[in-house]
């Protein structure tokens, strides 16, 4: 179980700074919930910034990202289950 | 206080419970026909006991960015920010909807809420700021599900497709001069129309005929609570006790952190800083069932959480809700038992949220 949270804590950050990053958000780390919402309200992204956040989870976790895999991409805790579920992270 | 549909409401046999002041339907029929008109057709919703309060004059931006912990300045006219009211020590006193006028702000909260808001903002005024209870000045419906941004085609044209989530807009419906707005909590297309009392009851109609095509039906507000946490949208009333603090609840995304000062920055600040004690996450039960809230989370014999908010989800065909975990274990993918009041161990299990995609986002027209 332990092991299993630091995997997700590990991910969770490695994301939120990818996020941060690439699309220059004024945010730390810490500032980002981990439910919070990716579109509309949350972080607010818009469609260009998604292009960003599929390449940067690509060249990030090495997996790679579909059309229809970036409709459940709707809070930083639904990318971390996609990048689990696609053995990423584990470099 | 009653709606200008009181009448209606009553003729069609509605359950009435009190919010706030006032006396609103809670339900007419079900809560499981109520959710699935939500999430599959178009629910409309009476919402006139909504808090509504006007700020205006010169200093009312400078004022309202120092009350508020969001970015007043994001906003621009015909914009809505979402964000929170928090008091000296960062505990949250209400969750707050702004639009911006061309004369002044229009500040939404829930019905419970606007007596402390109220009070609030006349304690901490300063400057050349003016502050009204706009509350029933107008009234509020709300068109909720997939279906609902059809109805609105059909009452304010097709060009209302293009009014962006978080935007609001002057229209005419048969004649009738509304604020067309959308935004919402419940994942699925939500707009809110505010309308002169006057022309409440004509108004009504004309949505109940234009959305027949659509299947409309007529909703209480107690489906509201679970449409709003299957998408962990905190519910005030229900998940914030004064024990759970913005940070805990998750609601980072209502701070600009990077503001100069607004009222309850240090105490955030300084909690952010040292780290979360606690977070709410959401869960679904695995097996057993009659989780409640207060129930008490453990794993490996110690206690390390409570239940917060438990309901039934009609489309994941559980039980779910909202869990206040001790941070080292707050994490998604974990589980935990919990003693339910029949004495039997249920077991639970954190998930993500939003807990599914609903029909609106996997259609994603607008």
């Amino acid at each position: 179980m332990l092991a299993e949270i630091e995997k997700r804590k590990n991910i969770t950050e490695r994301l939120k700074k990818m996020l941060i990053e690439r699309l220059r958000l004024p945010l730390k780390v810490n500032e980002i919930a981990d439910d919070s919402p990716l579109f509309g309200l949350g972080l607010g992204l818009d469609s260009v910034d998604t292009l960003e956040l599929v390449v940067g989870i690509e060249q990030e976790f090495h997996i790679s990202v579909s059309d229809d895999d970036m409709q459940i991409f709707r809070s930083v805790n639904t990318v971390v289950d996609f990048i689990i579920e696609k053995g990423g992270g584990n470099e | 206080m009653n709606s200008y549909m009181k009448e209606y409401q009553v003729n069609n046999k509605a359950t009435f419970k009190k919010y706030g002041d006032w006396e609103m339907p809670s339900l007419y029929s079900s809560i499981e026909d109520e959710y699935k008109t939500c999430r599959e057709g178009v629910g409309l919703f009476d919402m006139s006991h909504l808090t509504q309060i006007a700020i205006s004059g010169d200093d009312a931006a400078e004022w309202l960015n120092k009350i508020c912990t969001g970015n007043i300045y994001s906003l621009s006219v015909v914009k809505i920010l979402n964000t929170s009211v928090c008091d000296q020590n960062g505990k949250l006193i209400a969750i707050v909807w702004i639009l911006q006028e061309e004369d002044k702000f229009l500040l939404i909260s829930d019905a419970q809420q606007k007596s402390k808001l109220i009070e609030w903002f006349n304690s901490n005024k300063s400057g050349k700021v003016n502050i009204e209870d706009a509350t029933g000045t107008k009234s509020v419906f709300t068109l909720i599900g997939p279906e609902a941004v059809n109805v609105m085609k059909e009452l304010a044209s097709e060009d209302v497709v293009g009014l962006p989530y978080c935007g609001f807009e002057q229209k005419q419906i048969e004649g009738i001069d509304v604020i067309v707005s959308r935004y919402g909590y419940t994942g699925e297309y939500e707009y809110k129309i505010f309308v002169d009392n006057d022309r409440v009851k004509n108004l009504w109609n004309i949505i109940l005929e234009k959305g027949q095509q659509s299947n409309i039906k007529v909703c209480g507000l107690d489906v509201m609570d679970l449409l709003m946490l299957e998408m962990k949208s905190i519910n005030h009333n229900l998940d914030l006790s004064n024990d759970i603090t913005i940070l805990q609840a998750g609601l980072h995304w209502m701070i600009q952190f990077r503001k100069d000062e607004f009222i309850g920055k240090s105490s955030i600040e300084q909690e952010r800083d040292k780290g979360l004690l606690k977070k709410l996450v959401c869960y679904i039960v695995e097996k057993g069932s009659s989780v409640n809230k207060e129930n008490v989370a453990s794993r490996d014999g110690k206690a390390v959480g409570k239940v917060i908010h438990a309901d039934f989800s009609f489309t994941l065909g559980k039980e779910i809700g909202l869990v206040l975990l001790d941070e080292a274990v707050a994490w998604v993918g974990q589980e935990f038992s919990v003693k339910t009041e029949k004495g039997d161990d249920a077991l639970i299990r954190t998930v993500s949220a939003p807990l599914f995609i609903t029909k609106t986002v996997s259609s994603a027209r607008y």
